[in-house]
């Protein structure tokens, strides 16, 4: 089935970028100074969310014919391409991507035909359904396990190790307490950030 | 059976290793084309190639010492290489070791910054290796290349780092600093003439072993993707030389006996066993997979049985951890494929220790000068001893180990350990996997960098200015 796989949804969007190459920065170079601009790791907007696996951002300058005989075949625009791996409904994940980060939302699609800013979510939401491509061959990486589980598998796994580090010596009573201890502790625990190390 | 390889083109202690028990390394530095070119040729005669040593009158043929030659980028330049084989290197070479350290995670304690001063400002142009039978025919030829230097302004000795076997009970050894027996898994070379042992070349379909192609490690010959591999030109510039990686790496002895021992006491198998798990050897050399309960003196002194093993009759780790040092540098058949995938990371290890050992049963101290210096030849530096440094001693992935290194020699960060896998078929507490977390940083970097070691032809037309590009 395109665009799914499992619990996992493959978006893949090519918004037309303004071609006004008279502009300095052009809108392509002005996109990728954003993109360079922003934070990473936990301090990325995209951290805000933890609804994505992986997003990737690429601007597309222009295809080229590679074989013979040479021919001109360009792109009427350049493109930027986004794509996401997330988990649940597309409507509901880009209404929460728009609100979660609309400074981000626009700093990337602000220079697109057709981006209608951020005031309105159903408007952002539909600009970009008319931007997506169907994602034909779609292998999710994780097409069973949301990010809010990998997240809270992960921050059990470190806290596994921490507990055994600390208790692989002893004898079977104190072993048994500091469990029940351990156990309680991690039902109380909050779970890893996106984008945390 | 005659060799196919031109060992009187190649230099010597590469597809054979040396035996002496005295290294000294003199590192030269050329400021003149012509006084640097002057200096090689003066001591050309004395170079050493891997032709055998024939034995006749009595006596054995080999020599009281040894002299090889290895050149860096930054020498070559130095040396008027035209232009043309300049920027046919490949890229690492050209870029040097320390230029590379993020890659090869010299970062932390073995960041450049804390490097020795004569390897952080690049000043090796001319690396030089003297093997001795004894302190006098170390410093005899040292003193002859001296005097070779004096001779030519231009040409000075930057430094120089003394090496050789460790003395322990009144024997030399081939031990290092914290303890292991070391240098049994060198691989065996196609067209050397010599016949090859178990367990050290690759593994063929039948199960019986082969030695690798000599291209691995020799230029101008097929390599295991049976390709003549990417060469500098001209052809006789690259024909029958090798790249060399030069590591210095201080052994902080104090720190891995006080974990050993903590960790040891809380280890169900004791010190010993654990000690072997970190590695995949025991003390004396010994192989878990063939031996998991004791080391094996018998088994270990037999070359045909010392190191005949493979790992996927050991999927779980059960005998040799998934994560122990030679099961990182070296996987064998546990990486699919029948073995084929560790046949492209493949070394040839001709280091030695530096520094006095410290007596068994001494705590040792982390600040002496002692430790190892890391000789590795490879006709890829990228793609042979990068890649094992890079993918299988600082990351575990390949190794079901997440982002866990080699106890031994990885970068540590805080959350970093080693798992030793249990064993389900027992019934005590050795059915449980046992982690060592908090690892101190046993190994740091304290300099080195990449070199080529020419043919004897190549060292030739270099020494003449002669190397010629159409």
């Amino acid at each position: 089935m395109p665009n799914v796989s499992g619990s996992s949804y493959g978006l893949t969007v090519l918004s037309p970028i303004r071609d006004e190459r008279r502009h300095a920065p052009s809108p392509p170079a002005a996109i990728r100074a954003y993109l360079n601009s922003v934070g990473t790791g936990k301090d990325s907007p995209l951290a805000r969310l933890a609804a994505h696996h992986f997003v990737r951002f690429a601007v597309i300058d222009d295809v080229f014919f590679e074989a013979y005989p040479a021919h001109a075949d360009h792109l009427r625009s350049p493109y930027l391409l986004f794509t996401s791996d997330f988990n649940g409904d597309l409507d509901d994940y880009l209404t929460r991507f728009v609100t979660a980060m609309p400074e981000f939302v626009r700093g990337v699609w602000g220079n697109c035909y057709g981006f209608p800013g951020t005031e309105s979510a159903p408007r952002f939401v539909e600009y970009i359904k008319r931007c997506q491509i169907t994602t034909s061959l779609y292998f999710a990486d994780n097409p069973t396990t949301t990010v809010e589980q990998v997240l809270k598998a992960l921050d059990l796994q470190r806290k596994m190790i921490g507990f055994i580090a600390r208790t692989q010596g002893l004898d079977a009573a104190p072993l048994q307490e500091a469990f029940r201890s351990f156990v309680s502790e991690v039902r109380r625990a909050s779970t890893l950030a996106p984008g945390a190390d | 059976m005659s060799p196919q390889l031109e060992l009187n083109d190649i230099q010597g202690n590469t597809v054979f290793g040396y035996r002496f028990p005295h290294t000294r390394y003199l590192f030269i530095r050329v400021d003149r084309v012509e006084s640097g070119r002057r200096f090689l040729r003066s001591i050309l005669a004395d170079v050493t190639t891997s032709a055998r040593w024939e034995s006749r009158n009595g006596s054995s043929g080999k020599p009281s010492s040894t002299l090889n030659v290895a050149i860096s980028y930054a020498g070559f330049v130095a040396l008027g290489l035209p232009a043309r084989s300049l920027a046919s290197f490949p890229c690492e070479y050209q870029q040097g070791m320390l230029a590379r350290a993020t890659l090869n995670h010299d970062t932390g304690c073995s960041e450049p910054s804390r490097w020795d001063e004569v390897w952080r400002t690049g000043a090796v142009h001319v690396l030089l290796s003297i093997y001795g039978r004894d302190v006098a025919a170390l410093d005899e030829k040292t003193s002859r290349i001296e005097h070779a230097i004096a001779e030519f302004e231009g040409v000075s000795l930057a430094g120089r780092q003394g090496a050789g076997k460790l003395f322990i009970d009144g024997e030399y050894t081939e031990r290092e600093h914290f303890g292991y027996r070391d240098g049994i898994g060198n691989p065996d070379v196609d067209g050397t003439g010599v016949a090859g042992r178990p367990g050290r070349g690759k593994l063929s379909a039948d199960g019986s072993w082969l030695p690798l192609a000599a291209g691995e490690f020799i230029l101008g010959q097929p390599d295991e993707a049976q390709e003549n591999p990417i060469a500098p030109v001209p052809v006789q510039l690259a024909r029958n030389g090798t790249f060399m990686v030069f590591r210095k790496l201080h052994q902080n002895v104090a720190s891995f006996r006080r974990y050993l021992g903590e960790q040891g006491r809380l280890y169900a198998g004791g010190r010993d066993l654990l000690a072997a798990k970190f590695v995949g050897r025991w003390w004396d050399g010994t192989p878990l997979e063939l031996s998991p309960d004791r080391a094996d003196p018998a088994l270990v002194g037999d070359e045909n049985r010392n190191n005949d093993f493979r790992y996927t009759v050991d999927p779980e780790g059960v005998r040799c951890p998934l994560s122990s040092h030679i099961r990182r540098a070296n996987p064998r058949d546990a990486d699919g494929f029948g073995g084929t995938i560790a046949n492209r990371h493949r070394i040839i290890r001709r280091g030695v220790s530096y520094g006095p050992w410290t007596p068994e049963g001494k705590p040792g101290d982390d600040e002496s000068e002692h430790g190892f210096i890391f000789v590795a030849l490879n006709a890829s530096i990228e793609r042979q001893f990068e890649f094992v440094q890079q993918q299988w001693m600082n990351y575990g992935n390949d190794f079901l180990q997440g982002n866990d290194r080699d106890l031994l020699v990885g970068t540590h960060r805080p959350q970093d350990k080693m798992v030793i896998q249990g064993d389900p078929a027992r019934r005590d507490v050795l059915k449980r996997p046992f982690l060592c977390t908090g690892l101190p940083q046993f190994v740091e970097t304290r300099g080195g960098d990449y070199f080529f070691v020419p043919g004897m032809n190549a060292l030739r037309h270099i020494a003449n200015g002669t190397v010629e590009t159409h």
